[in-house]
C-alpha cells in the first residue's frame, strides 16, 4: 500500500506548507498560530516516520518508496526521491531533530515567531530532501536551499557577532559546493543522465576519479567539516540561536559524511581507495587537534562546536578506514563494522551534541545577557538540579560512557580500525580522554561549586516543553547505548551493496 | 546512621567468598560458564583447582603464606603508629623529613600529570586555537582572502579615471600587445 503512497514527498512539502502558513498568519500578535502550525506539521511529519520506518524492506538494498517525475524536459532532471538504509536513518532523525528544535523555539522565540518558525520548517524539508533525492541536481537544490533558512535564522536570531558568523558560514559552503555542482555536470556527461544511480559503475579513469574525488571532497569536507575548514562551524555555533545550532549539529554535520557515502565512495572508489590515508590523516588531525582546541575554549557553545567536530572526525575514519582493513585484513565483516559504527556515531552525535546546545541555550536564556562563558556560571546544580543530572547524561555520552550512544560508534570504529593500524586506533581513542577533559571540566565549572552570581541564583529549573525535550533525548541516548540493533538491521543490506561499490573490484574479490 | 550499612556490607563480605567459590570456579558446571576462560597450555584455573579443598581449608592454608602474615604486619603497624603511639609517627617524619614529602606527594604523580597532560595538553591547545585557527586559517587564510580582494579592487579602480583619452591609450596598447603576439607567433 504505501509503495504508491508519496510519503517522501509529503515528508518534504508538508513543512515547507507549514512554513508558508505560519509566515501567512501574520506578526507576533499572532505566534501562537505559527507555534501551532509548527508543532503540528513537526509532530505529523515525525509520526510518519513510523510507516516508513516498518514499511521498510532491511533485506533490500535498492531505493523503496521511490517516487519518479520528470522534472526538466530539457536537461532530462527528475524529480526522484527513494531511500535506502542510510538515508532512512537520516530522514528519520532530521524528523526527529526538527520536531524538538519546533518545541524549543515555541518557548525561547519571543520575537519573529512566524519567521522563526518557518525557517526551520524549510530548513527540515531542504534536509530531508538531500536524503531522499536520486537525481543529482535534486540533491543539488537540496543541498543549496538549506543554506538560506540557516543563513536566515544565523542573521535574524543570532548573537552580537551574527553577520560575519552568518556570512562565512555561507561563503564556506557555498564555495565549497560550486565544485560538486562542477563534478555533478561532468558526470553527466559521462553517463547521460543526472540519476546519481547512473552514476555508480562509469568507467573513469584514475585522474578522472581523482579530480572527481577533490571536487567533492572540498565540499563535503567544509559540510562535515574537516579540517583546515573548519573554522566556519564554531563561529556559525556561537551566533546562531539554539536551535539553529541544534540543526547544525544534529543534521548539518552529517551532510557531508552523507556525501562521502553517497557519492565520492561508489564514484570514485579507485581514487578513494588511493587517497584514503589522506582522509584517515585528516580524521585524525580532527581528533585531536580539534580535541585540544576543544579544551581551552571559554565560551560553552563553542566549546561544544570543537567537539563535534572532533565526533564527526570519528564517521570518517570509519568511512575510509574501510579500504585498510578489505587490504590488510581481506575481512568484509570488519569494513562493515567501520562502516555501521560511522553511521552510529552520526546518530549518536546528533542526540548527544543536540542536547547539549539546547541545555547551552536554556543556560543563555536565563542568564540576563544572554552569556556563554563558562566564568559566568558555577553551581547551577544548585539551581536547577533537574537540569543537571539530564546535561550529565548527555556529557557522558559526548565522552562515550558505555551504555550511552556516544560509546556504541566509537567503540566499532576504534575496533574496526584495531584490526588493521594498531596506532590509528590508539591514537583514535585518544578522543575519549580528551573529550572527557573538556566536557567534564566545562561540566564542573558551570554546574558544580558555589553558586556563582546572583543570577545563576535566580535560575528556574527546567520547564515542561524543556523537560519532554530531554525525556525524548533521554531515550534517543539509551536506546542507542544499549540496543542499537535496530539501526544496524536496518543499514546492513544498504552498507554491503555500498562495500560492493566502493571497493575496487579487486579488493572486493579479495575480500570475498 | 552509618554503622548499619557498614555491618550490612560487613556480613557478606565476609560469607560470600565461602559460599561463591566453589559453584563460581571449581564446580564442574561453574556459575561464570565459560567467561573465565584460559588457553589450555596456561590453565591456571585446572592447577588451582587441583589445590582447592573447600574455602574454610583455604583460609588455614593461608597463614603459612608470607603474604598473610605481610597483610597481618601492615594492619598491626598502622594500629601501633595511629592508635596506640601516635607520636611515632611525629617522630618519624621529623627524622625522615624527605621520605614523609615524598610518600605524602604520593611519588609526585600528581604534580607530573599536572605540568605535562594537564597544562601540556592547555598549552597545545592554546597553540593550536591561538595560531593555527586564529591567526592563520582565519587570519591570513579567509579574513586575508578577503582583504586581498579588497585591496585588489582598489588598486584596479585607480585605473578607472574617466579621461577618454586613457582608455583609448589603454586600447591602442592591448592592440600592440595582440599584434606583437600574434607576429611573433606567425614568425
Amino acid at each position: 500500500m504505501l509503495a504508491h503512497f508519496p510519503i517522501l514527498s509529503i515528508l518534504i512539502w508538508l513543512p515547507l506548507l507549514g512554513a508558508v502558513l505560519s509566515l501567512c498568519v501574520g506578526g507576533d500578535e499572532h505566534a501562537n498560530y505559527s507555534r501551532g502550525i509548527a508543532v503540528v506539521v513537526s509532530v505529523i511529519n515525525l509520526l510518519l516516520c513510523i510507516p516508513l520506518f516498518f514499511g521498510f524492506d532491511a533485506s533490500r538494498y535498492d531505493m523503496q518508496f521511490t517516487e519518479d517525475h520528470l522534472w526538466v524536459t530539457a536537461y532530462q532532471l527528475h524529480y526522484a526521491l527513494g531511500v535506502d538504509g542510510i538515508s532512512l536513518v537520516m530522514v528519520i532523525l532530521t524528523n526527529f531533530t526538527g520536531m524538538l528544535v519546533i518545541f524549543a523555539g515555541c518557548q525561547a522565540i519571543k520575537v519573529r515567531v512566524g519567521q522563526y518558525m518557518a525557517a526551520f520548517l524549510t530548513l527540515q524539508a531542504m534536509i530531508v530532501g538531500v536524503f531522499c533525492a536520486m537525481d543529482a541536481i535534486l540533491f543539488y537544490v537540496f543541498w543549496e536551499g538549506m543554506l538560506i533558512p540557516m543563513y536566515l535564522s544565523i542573521g535574524m536570531w543570532g548573537g552580537s557577532n551574527r553577520s560575519y558568523a552568518s556570512i562565512k558560514f555561507f561563503l564556506f559552503t557555498f564555495l565549497g559546493s560550486l565544485l560538486m555542482l562542477i563534478a555533478l555536470i561532468y558526470l553527466h556527461g559521462q553517463a547521460g543522465s543526472f540519476y546519481i544511480q547512473s552514476f555508480y559503475g562509469l568507467p573513469l579513469s584514475v585522474p578522472e576519479q581523482t579530480w572527481l574525488f577533490l571536487a567533492f571532497l572540498l565540499s563535503f569536507a567544509v559540510k562535515v567539516p574537516m579540517w583546515p575548514v573548519h573554522t566556519w562551524l564554531p563561529d556559525a555555533h556561537t551566533e546562531a540561536p539554539a536551535g539553529g545550532s541544534v540543526v547544525l549539529a544534529a543534521l548539518m554535520l552529517k551532510l557531508g559524511v552523507y556525501g562521502f557515502l553517497r557519492f565520492s565512495m561508489p564514484i570514485t572508489p579507485l581514487a578513494c581507495e588511493r587517497l584514503a590515508w589522506v582522509m584517515i590523516v585528516l580524521a585524525l588531525i580532527a581528533i585531536i587537534y580539534i580535541g585540544l582546541v576543544a579544551i581551552v575554549q571559554t565560551d560553552m557553545k563553542k566549546l561544544i562546536a570543537y567537539s563535534s567536530i572532533a565526533h564527526m572526525g570519528f564517521a570518517i575514519l570509519g568511512c575510509f578506514m574501510v579500504y585498510d582493513i578489505v587490504t590488510h585484513v581481506a575481512s568484509l565483516q570488519d569494513a562493515y563494522m567501520s562502516l555501521e559504527g560511522a553511521i552510529i556515531q552520526m546518530v549518536s552525535h546528533a542526540f548527544g551534541s543536540g542536547a547539549m546546545f539546547l541545555g547551552v541555550g536554556m543556560l543563555a536564556d536565563r542568564f540576563y545577557n544572554h552569556s556563554r562563558l563558562i566564568k559566568d556560571y558555577g553551581g547551577v546544580a544548585n539551581t536547577m538540579p533537574v537540569f543537571a543530572a539530564f546535561f550529565m547524561l548527555f556529557a557522558m555520552s559526548n565522552v562515550g560512557l558505555p551504555g550511552t550512544a556516544g560509546f556504541v560508534g566509537e567503540f566499532m570504529v576504534i575496533m574496526s580500525a584495531f584490526q588493521t593500524h594498531f596506532w590509528v586506533a590508539a591514537i583514535a581513542a585518544l578522543t575519549l580522554v580528551l573529550s572527557a577533559s573538556y566536557t567534564l571540566w566545562m561540566y564542573k565549572r558551570v554546574f558544580f561549586g558555589p553558586i556563582a552570581n546572583e543570577h545563576v541564583a535566580a535560575f528556574s529549573d527546567v520547564t515542561w516543553i524543556e523537560k519532554s525535550n530531554y525525556i525524548l533525548l533521554t531515550i534517543g541516548v539509551f536506546w542507542v547505548g544499549l540496543y542499537p540493533q535496530p539501526i544496524i538491521h536496518v543499514l546492513s543490506a544498504t552498507i554491503g551493496h555500498l562495500l560492493s561499490q566502493s571497493l575496487p573490484t579487486n579488493l572486493a574479490l579479495l575480500a570475498n | 546512621m552509618i554503622l548499619i550499612p557498614l555491618i550490612a556490607l560487613a556480613i557478606p563480605s565476609f560469607v560470600m567468598g565461602q559460599w561463591l567459590i566453589g559453584p563460581m570456579l571449581f564446580a564442574p558446571q561453574t556459575i561464570l560458564g565459560h567467561t573465565v576462560f584460559t588457553l589450555p597450555v596456561h590453565d591456571v584455573m585446572r592447577e588451582l583447582a587441583h589445590g582447592f579443598h573447600g574455602a574454610k581449608l583455604m583460609a588455614l592454608q593461608a597463614t603459612t603464606t608470607g603474604i598473610f602474615w605481610m597483610a597481618i604486619g601492615g594492619l598491626v603497624t598502622a594500629w601501633l603508629f595511629i592508635a596506640q603511639f601516635p607520636a611515632w609517627s611525629v617522630l618519624l617524619k621529623k627524622r625522615f623529613p624527605m621520605i614523609y614529602d615524598i610518600l605524602l606527594r604520593k611519588y609526585g604523580f600528581d604534580e607530573f600529570n599536572d605540568v605535562v597532560f594537564v597544562r601540556g595538553a592547555q598549552e597545545t591547545g592554546h597553540l593550536c586555537y591561538d595560531v593555527s585557527d586564529v591567526k592563520f586559517i582565519d587570519g591570513v587564510c579567509v579574513d586575508g582572502s578577503g582583504k586581498f580582494i579588497r585591496w585588489f579592487a582598489q588598486t584596479a579602480r585607480q585605473l578607472q579615471t574617466g579621461y577618454i583619452y586613457h582608455y583609448a591609450l589603454s586600447m591602442v596598447l592591448g592592440l600592440l600587445v595582440f599584434l606583437a603576439w600574434y607576429l611573433g607567433g606567425l614568425s
